[in-house]
């Protein structure tokens, strides 16, 4: 067994997490050399070393008197007022006004003219094509207003 | 009144002084330990009704412990501290931290202690886990949700790194 290989495996010979055919090829490794017997030797000596300095280890009654600061906490918590208990009730409401104006508004009529081609209504009044003249050349007006005339008189 | 008070309440109970132990190894300080446990178990009650036994509470508990103490551990300066736990003060149960009493066996164990003090918090947290807590590298992984093979290399750095520190110190011998 070649040193690189020991290296990748002996955190498991040391939790005795592999096969005993393992086991013996890597205690025959030890045997045989110094560099990683070493290392083995180190490894444990810092993990059973490490594992005698232990944190304090506190009675069952001081966590008790603990534990109702945390219930009381987690209830307030809990409990707590929600902003989406008002903003899902008002988020409806707001949509289904938006639905009702869109739906049953009544739709602005405008009065009937009968085009000197044909029968279709106007799609806009005379004082809104007036309005929005400047928005159309000179040409186009001209014609609108021709039409709208000659339909008055 | 949440459901399943009664579980939580047993589940603070059997892991209260586990999760202490990590953070007071993470932070060195009894009175951080402890508002680490509190916050741990507060969020866990929080959602408590929320699990849905798809990982370990344990998992859950000591993932929340590891990232507040990495926060505890940001937000205060590092200055090393040895604490002077006052015993009497404390409701301790055993206490396990009395050194043997032979000078050299205590100086190995202040030079340990120091060593790991100065870990960084993923190294910290991956010794801690494996050495005090006993956990497996998968259960590791899954607390800090690395992969299997990252948290093993972690490991072995770390005592890699221990090990060239006390030897540069003299507490462990140099290969000839």
């Amino acid at each position: 067994m070649k040193c690189k290989r020991f290296e990748e495996i002996i955190l498991d010979f040391i939790e005795g997490k592999i096969s005993e055919e393992k086991k013996r090829e890597l205690r025959k490794h030890i045997e045989e050399c110094e560099k990683c017997r070493k290392l083995y030797n180190d490894f444990l000596f810092i993990i059973n070393n490490s594992k005698k300095i232990e944190s304090p280890i506190l009675e069952e009654n001081f966590w008790k008197a603990k534990l109702n600061f945390i219930i009381e906490k987690g209830e307030n918590y809990i409990h707590r007022f929600k902003p989406a208990y008002l903003g899902i009730p008002l988020f409806i409401l707001t949509f289904t006004l938006v639905l009702l104006f869109k739906i049953y508004l009544p739709a602005k009529k405008y009065p009937y003219v009968e085009l000197a081609d044909s029968n279709y209504e106007l799609l806009f009044s005379e004082d809104e094509i007036i309005k929005y003249v400047d928005y159309i050349s000179d040409e186009e007006a001209g014609k609108i207003m021709e039409f709208i005339l000659k339909e008055t008189n | 009144m949440m459901k399943g008070r009664e579980n939580f309440e047993d589940c603070y109970i059997k892991y209260a002084n586990k999760i202490y132990g990590v953070a007071y190894k993470m932070l060195n300080n009894h009175d951080d330990a402890v508002d680490i446990v509190q916050e741990v178990f507060l969020r866990a009650y929080k959602n408590w009704n929320n699990f849905k036994g798809l990982s370990k509470i344990s998992t859950y508990l000591y993932r929340i412990a590891v990232n507040l103490s990495y926060d505890y551990l940001r937000r205060k300066s590092k200055t090393k501290k040895i604490e002077n736990l006052n015993y009497e003060n404390l409701s301790i149960l055993s206490s396990k931290n009395n050194f043997e009493s032979d000078f050299h066996n205590e100086n190995i164990l202040n030079e340990i202690k120091n060593e790991i003090d100065n870990l960084t918090e993923k190294q910290k947290s991956v010794f801690i886990l494996k050495t005090y807590e006993g956990l497996t590298y998968e259960e590791i992984a899954r607390i800090l949700k690395k992969r299997i093979g990252t948290v093993k290399a972690t490991y072995f750095q770390t005592l890699q790194k221990i090990r060239e520190n006390l030897k540069r110190k003299g507490v462990i011998e140099n290969e000839m």
